[in-house]
């Protein structure tokens, strides 16, 4: 991975949504509903997610007539390890800071 | 959808007519034009330029994105905004439509389409924001530099060094932004060199020509000044970035720098045989004549002719874009350092501007040279790419049997 640098807080949303079911393909429109998303933020992830090879996308054909092809995402392998990686960060800095909440309230 | 069409046409016009405007009137201040002449070259330059404009439009919007589009002004503004974004990112755009076709209620699908419109102006570029802010400074830098670094040396030459690079350097951030295949592919090697050779000779013959008659500089103002940047700068984008359509054709580079070559080696024929004093004193003048229609008519029918055969070979609008921008490129630095060289040569011959003889002094060849090959050429040659192009590929589809014939010539 080139990039260190921690992520957003939608990013790591959109990783672990993506992450809950790694082999399903997900909609943008599906994923904007569940993580209360607006398409302004969620693309340009989606987008950088894609430019790092983290989200594979296809187009998704079977769609009723008159409705146009849908884009659709899932986590590549680099992807998965990623948003596992994530999630153990955010499980440790979430450890970190109840103890510091009990510490300070001691 | 239609409605919407027409606005954009309408506003198309518009902007059309607002800028040959602004430009006309800033000439004729310039250089003390008559009303009635400046009324006349608004209405040509605005109705050429907005006949090209409307053709322009509607293969723009004739791209698969305003197609599937629906009928309502969210899908329609999205549409638009889907159309104009940069190939390679095109797909994200498709994909926010599709999702928009989803979305149910008016008030989500503003909601929608709005923040959709946003993500879509501010995809991450190509390469990233650093590396186009690390370009956009050394832009900056190097147009500041520009200036006052060539105008230590040749003070003339100052406003038009900070202008072609500065020119330069936008065109060439726009193109990286909107794409990272910048680069002279390998069917371009030939006619990008020809290009950057063309306008080397613009920039190298403008220079001899100061040098030599130091009295021109009255003659290079800084609105000439900015004119041969922004149409250099644009001959060198040209060549250097090759832009291509996505139907273009292999052949359109060579078949529109061919065009340019040829529009340059025969003015350089007719003025020779113009000036040639082993020709009979009215074959001279009748070559002189042709030399000035040539030089008049030359672009805009070098440009419709490359265009229309690269539009019909190419089978596509672009593709005669294509050779109609590279004949421009090569075509309109050559004949204004080609008027500039000759000029050098035939004023000791006959005095006064080249072609006319009329005792002008020999540094009004300058100003000359600016008016009939660079501003000509960009406002009565380019248009004429656009219509090359819109016609070569109407005769191609024109030229092809319908599809019902071709399944049974198919089938025989």
């Amino acid at each position: 991975m080139a990039r260190t640098r921690r992520p957003s807080a939608q990013t790591i949303a959109v990783l672990m949504a993506l992450a809950e079911q790694p082999t399903t393909w997900r909609y943008g429109y599906q994923l904007c509903q569940q993580l209360d998303l607006k398409p302004g933020s969620l693309y340009p992830i989606l987008v950088r997610l894609a430019d790092r090879g983290l989200l594979e996308t296809t187009w998704d054909t079977d769609v009723p007539a008159g409705r146009p092809p849908r884009h659709l995402y899932r986590l590549t392998g680099t992807g998965r390890a990623y948003a596992t990686e994530m999630a153990d960060l955010v499980k440790e800095s979430q450890l970190r800071s109840d103890l510091k909440m009990g510490w300070q309230g001691a | 959808m239609r409605q919407t069409q027409r606005r954009l046409q309408i506003v198309t016009v518009g902007a059309v007519a607002v800028v040959w405007i602004a430009f006309w009137v800033v000439i004729a201040v310039e250089s003390r034009m008559s009303p009635d002449t400046t009324v006349q070259l608004v209405l040509f330059s605005t109705l050429i330029w907005a006949a090209a404009a409307l053709l322009v439009l509607k293969h723009w919007l004739s791209g698969t994105a305003w197609q599937m589009s629906t009928v309502d002004a969210p899908g329609r503004l999205l549409a638009l905004v889907v159309t104009a974004l940069p190939e390679r990112r095109r797909e994200w755009g498709m994909a926010m439509l599709a999702e928009l076709a989803e979305v149910q209620g008016r008030p989500a699908r503003w909601r929608f389409a709005l923040s959709s419109v946003r993500a879509a102006l501010l995809l991450p570029p190509a390469d990233g924001w650093p590396v186009i802010g690390l370009v956009t400074g050394a832009v900056v830098a190097a147009t500041l530099a520009a200036g006052p670094v060539v105008g230590g040396v040749m003070p003339e030459m100052g406003l038009f060094a900070a202008g072609f690079v500065g020119v330069f350097g936008v065109l060439g951030l726009v193109t990286l932004a909107r794409s990272s295949r910048i680069g002279i592919r390998l069917w371009t090697v030939l006619p990008a060199l020809v290009g950057i050779g063309a306008v080397g000779a613009a920039v190298a013959t403008t220079v001899i020509f100061l040098r030599r008659d130091p009295s021109a500089d009255v003659h290079f103002s800084a609105i000439s000044a900015a004119i041969l940047a922004a149409v250099l700068a644009g001959c060198l984008w040209i060549a250097v970035t090759s832009p291509e359509p996505t139907r273009g054709n292999r052949f359109a580079p060579l078949l529109g720098a061919g065009g340019g070559l040829a529009v340059g080696a025969v003015f350089v024929v007719l003025n020779q045989a113009a000036y040639n004093v082993r020709f009979p004193e009215a074959s001279r003048e009748a070559f002189g004549l042709l030399a000035v229609l040539w030089m008049i008519f030359a672009p805009a029918v070098a440009l419709f002719t490359v265009a229309t055969a690269a539009g019909f070979a190419g089978r596509s609008f672009g593709s005669g874009l294509q050779a109609g921008a590279w004949a421009f490129a090569v075509g309109t630095p050559l004949m204004y350092g080609l008027f500039l060289l000759q000029s050098l040569h035939m004023y000791a011959i006959n005095g006064g501007l080249l072609l006319f003889g009329d005792g002008a002094p020999e540094a009004e060849n300058l100003s000359a040279a600016s008016s009939f090959c660079l501003v000509l050429a960009v406002i009565f040659g380019t248009p004429f790419a656009v219509f090359g192009a819109a016609a070569g590929s109407e005769l191609r589809r024109g030229a092809r049997p319908p599809t019902h014939a071709r399944h049974s010539l198919g089938a025989q």
